[in-house]
């Protein structure tokens, strides 16, 4: 019985799963059928990249070798969970090193907050801000979204992941849990953690929040 | 009585309601007399919407360009290891062999026993010397016949 329910709960997945036509062709050799795996998931990618490492360029590099990496290891795929968890595994950890490379070569931004809440920004400036010089209001959100992000880059790496993949790209605690291979109960205290440090950042940079 | 901390531990959750019923109530009392944990709450609002508002990034143009290049180059690489080294492309499942030895090895006994047999014939019986050709069209026709 064990057995017939572990076939029917992998086929569930395999049914959910809506990249899994292409999966399994590029797993036949069939190498533009990763293109549209690619074209699928290459903004939400992207993204998490940013989030994570806070620089485009750096992002841009992290998510394309971690689309590499998926193809190259694409026939160990076993279809045991959705093949975007999967790949988003995979960006968060190219990410999580990339960090690591960056801190021990001392490129990281490094934050600093002193007593008047000013904070100073060294290091990589996050290049899609800069390119956008828009007037009035507009300027103003984007101030605030680079305050935003650069609180998001201070805090402890099992808080910003978690942080990104649930409250910028929404994914469910379940999902994150899958993603991140970590238990329901540790999803749910490193995001209330995480909301926490979050904010006290926020207040202390921006002042009244 | 719950304390301010516990408390704090909880608005997170609170805020996207992960919390068990008998939790989400007690936050919700307690809410109501601390303006300290209602002021927190409502920082924790403000921060889940400055994040919600956070724009998403574009690709650049030559990203998907850039990663299918680089995922042709390698599935060349893969093909040329295939074509040096896998020259020929014929499968044959592991279970085949053993399943050959179990299959040919009583013919291989009695073939062998046969041979040993013949060969004591022949030294017996003394042919050999004077009609080699003989014998050995011999042993083919009994061999044919079984």
């Amino acid at each position: 019985l064990l057995w017939m329910s572990n076939i029917i709960d992998s086929k569930k997945t395999i049914d959910a799963d809506e990249d899994i036509e292409f999966v399994l062709a590029c797993q036949k050799g069939n190498t533009n059928a990763f293109e549209v795996l690619v074209e699928r998931h290459q903004k939400k990618m992207l993204n998490i990249a940013f989030r994570m490492t806070g620089d485009y360029d750096e992002a841009c590099d992290v998510s394309q070798e971690a689309f590499l990496a998926a193809y190259k290891s694409i026939k160990n795929f076993k279809a045991e969970a959705k093949f975007s968890t999967w790949l988003y595994r995979i960006v968060v950890n190219y990410s999580k090193n990339r960090l690591k490379q960056l801190n021990s070569t001392a490129k990281r931004i490094e934050i600093s907050i002193d007593d008047s809440g000013e904070m100073k920004t060294e290091g990589i400036v996050n290049q899609s801000f800069i390119n956008d010089a828009n007037p009035g209001t507009q300027m103003e959100n984007r101030e605030r979204e680079t305050q935003v992000q650069k609180c998001i880059t201070s805090l402890d790496e099992e808080y910003r992941e978690v942080l990104v993949l649930r409250d910028i790209q929404g994914f469910s605690y379940e999902e994150i849990g899958d993603i991140l291979k970590i238990p329901d109960g540790t999803v749910k205290s490193r995001i209330s953690r995480a909301r926490n440090a979050l904010k006290d950042c926020l207040a202390k940079i921006i002042g009244d929040l | 009585m719950i304390n301010c901390k516990e408390i704090e531990n909880n608005l997170p959750l609170y805020l996207d309601n992960s919390l068990s019923r008998v939790d989400k109530q007690t936050v919700e009392e307690h809410l109501k007399s601390c303006p300290q944990c209602a002021k927190a709450f409502a920082q924790l609002q403000k921060t889940e919407k400055l994040v919600n508002n956070l724009t998403e990034i574009d690709p650049p143009p030559w990203f998907k360009q850039k990663i299918m290049a680089k995922v042709r180059e390698e599935s060349e690489k893969k093909n040329l290891v295939q074509k040096w080294f896998y020259p020929l492309q014929i499968k044959i499942p592991v279970q085949i062999l053993p399943q050959y030895l179990l299959l040919c090895w009583p013919f291989t006994y009695t073939g062998q026993e046969r041979a040993s047999e013949r060969g004591r014939a022949f030294i017996s019986t003394g042919a050999g010397y004077g009609s080699p050709k003989k014998s050995i069209e011999g042993t083919k026709n009994e061999d044919i016949s079984g």
